[in-house]
């Protein structure tokens, strides 16, 4: 095909429920890592302080984004947010996904799912948690890890920052901050880092590659399993087993 | 080597992008910025256009400036002609000055961006080609006039507003050489919205036609850079950005 007769998403367009008012990092690492063709279509969700209010608000405002990304063309509709999926109950997310698929005539998935789905490829048993946020996140995270995902948390790492700050994280700190929890924390199999609005992508490989352990990010977790459920089968190199092998 | 600095090291923009979905923005926004520049963008609720949807969009965008703002950006562009002037040409010029005021940081709308890049480009004759359907015309004869141009001639790809993603990146490039046949005295191609894929159509179209060209999203960049201080000159998306 002429390529300039193409629509941008020419080989799947993939709608996003991003769960964060602004959004900043997020497109940037996804289109270093997905191949030329597959286009983001986001919808940022008014998530402030991550209060019970706000998670519901944004749970409802996602099931309307999602039709409105069906209707817009979308091949894939991931709902972001891990939080906001699991708000109704860990066991909620399968029957959310299945009842808005048949609702909306699109494939639904979620940055749940596809990190299940992620840990399960990748073999992981034991896994340290990174995150950015402050140490108060820590019980959240290890009970998720535990009762969600069924893994066992062998640690967590937080690295004190928070929602609104997340686009001023400099690269180069998720790898000082892996390499701590790491160190902390040998017996882990997995360093698992928590929210894909912050810098982590270039941490993968050179985590994997220092210690031996498998690198489970969350955007790279959302964008292997988007481009997976979406027919996009190609192995992406540079940023982690999971993008490269599976 | 991993950067030791954030994403946006040079230039953090907010932008308030209408669209409940946006697609196409951030991709051709990363095209043309400079490294180190980066999109802090917040969606807001327009599918239809209503004038409920419009209104909820003003107040969504005066919110999220003022993340937009306390998260760190050096400058804002508050998109959506119809969401900036919901409350009056007076009132967008005022809003900007306000909020300015308020969050200390520059403030533009897309709107008071394209009127300035009509000034400095020198527009008066225009072709409009914009991707909804005709009935749509009469908004950009309006805009036009607004920013103190003549349309000689309109062309609508005919999208509905929420689809404007799904559009081929030929189309603006196909609309605007029908529109140059049929006026050939025209001077400036306009491609409002800047939700469709236009950055590649520019300069194969000023260098075809020896006219100027004149998108949304070229001059929301375009203004949005230089209020943050950046003054690059980049090549290859149109005289704005090379000349000014």
């Amino acid at each position: 095909m002429d390529e300039m007769n193409r629509i941008r998403g020419y080989r799947a367009r993939i709608g996003y429920t991003v769960a964060a008012v602004t959004t900043e990092v997020y497109p940037i690492d996804w289109y270093r890592v997905v191949p030329d063709g597959v286009s983001l279509m986001m919808i940022t969700l008014p998530l402030g302080t991550r209060s019970k209010e706000d998670v519901e608000k944004c749970y409802q405002i996602s099931i309307d984004a999602a039709k409105t990304m069906a209707k817009a063309g979308a091949n894939l509709v991931v709902l972001g947010g891990l939080p906001i999926n699991i708000s109704k109950g860990e066991g909620t997310v399968e029957d959310l996904m299945g009842n808005l698929s048949r609702e909306i005539g699109v494939r639904v998935s979620s940055s749940a799912a596809a990190q299940v789905a992620a840990f399960k490829c990748l073999g992981s048993k034991k896994v340290v948690t990174v995150h950015p946020f402050l140490p108060d996140q820590n019980p959240r995270h290890e009970r998720t890890m535990r009762e969600f995902f069924g893994l066992t948390p062998v640690g967590e790492y937080a690295g004190g920052s928070s929602l609104i700050a997340l686009g001023t994280l400099p690269p180069a700190r998720a790898l000082e901050w892996g390499r701590a929890a790491i160190k902390a924390h040998p017996d882990a199999d997995t360093i698992y880092f928590g929210c894909p609005h912050w810098s982590v992508i270039d941490a993968i490989a050179p985590l994997e590659q220092e210690f031996g352990v498998s690198v489970m990010t969350s955007l790279q977790a959302i964008a292997w399993h988007s481009m997976r459920l979406a027919g996009v089968d190609d192995r992406v190199q540079g940023y982690g087993r999971l993008l490269s092998e599976f | 080597m991993i950067r030791g600095d954030k994403y946006g090291y040079r230039a953090r923009i907010g932008y308030t992008s209408p669209p409940l979905t946006s697609e196409v923005f951030p991709y051709e926004f990363y095209k043309v910025v400079p490294d180190g520049v980066t999109l802090v963008i917040t969606t807001l609720a327009i599918t239809v256009r209503s004038a409920a949807e419009v209104n909820q969009s003003y107040d969504i965008s005066m919110k999220a400036a003022e993340q937009m703002a306390e998260a760190g950006c050096d400058s804002i562009v508050l998109g959506g002609v119809p969401i900036n002037l919901a409350k009056g040409v007076e009132n967008a010029d005022r809003m900007i000055k306000d909020l300015e005021q308020q969050l200390g940081i520059p403030v533009a709308t897309s709107a008071s961006a394209q009127k300035e890049a009509f000034r400095l480009l020198g527009c008066r004759k225009l072709l409009v080609a914009h991707p909804y359907k005709a009935e749509d015309n009469y908004r950009f004869d309006d805009y036009a006039q607004k920013f103190g141009a003549e349309v000689l001639g309109t062309r609508a790809w005919g999208s509905p507003f929420n689809r404007i993603g799904g559009i081929p990146d030929d189309a603006a490039v196909k609309m605007a050489r029908e529109l140059m046949k049929e006026h050939p005295d025209a001077d400036t191609i306009m491609f409002p919205s800047p939700h469709w894929p236009v950055i590649n159509a520019i300069a194969p179209l000023e260098e075809e036609f020896g006219v100027t060209v004149m998108s949304a999203i070229q001059a929301i960049l375009w203004q949005a850079l230089r209020l943050a201080g950046i003054k690059d000159s980049i090549s290859g998306y149109g005289r704005l950005f090379k000349d000014f």
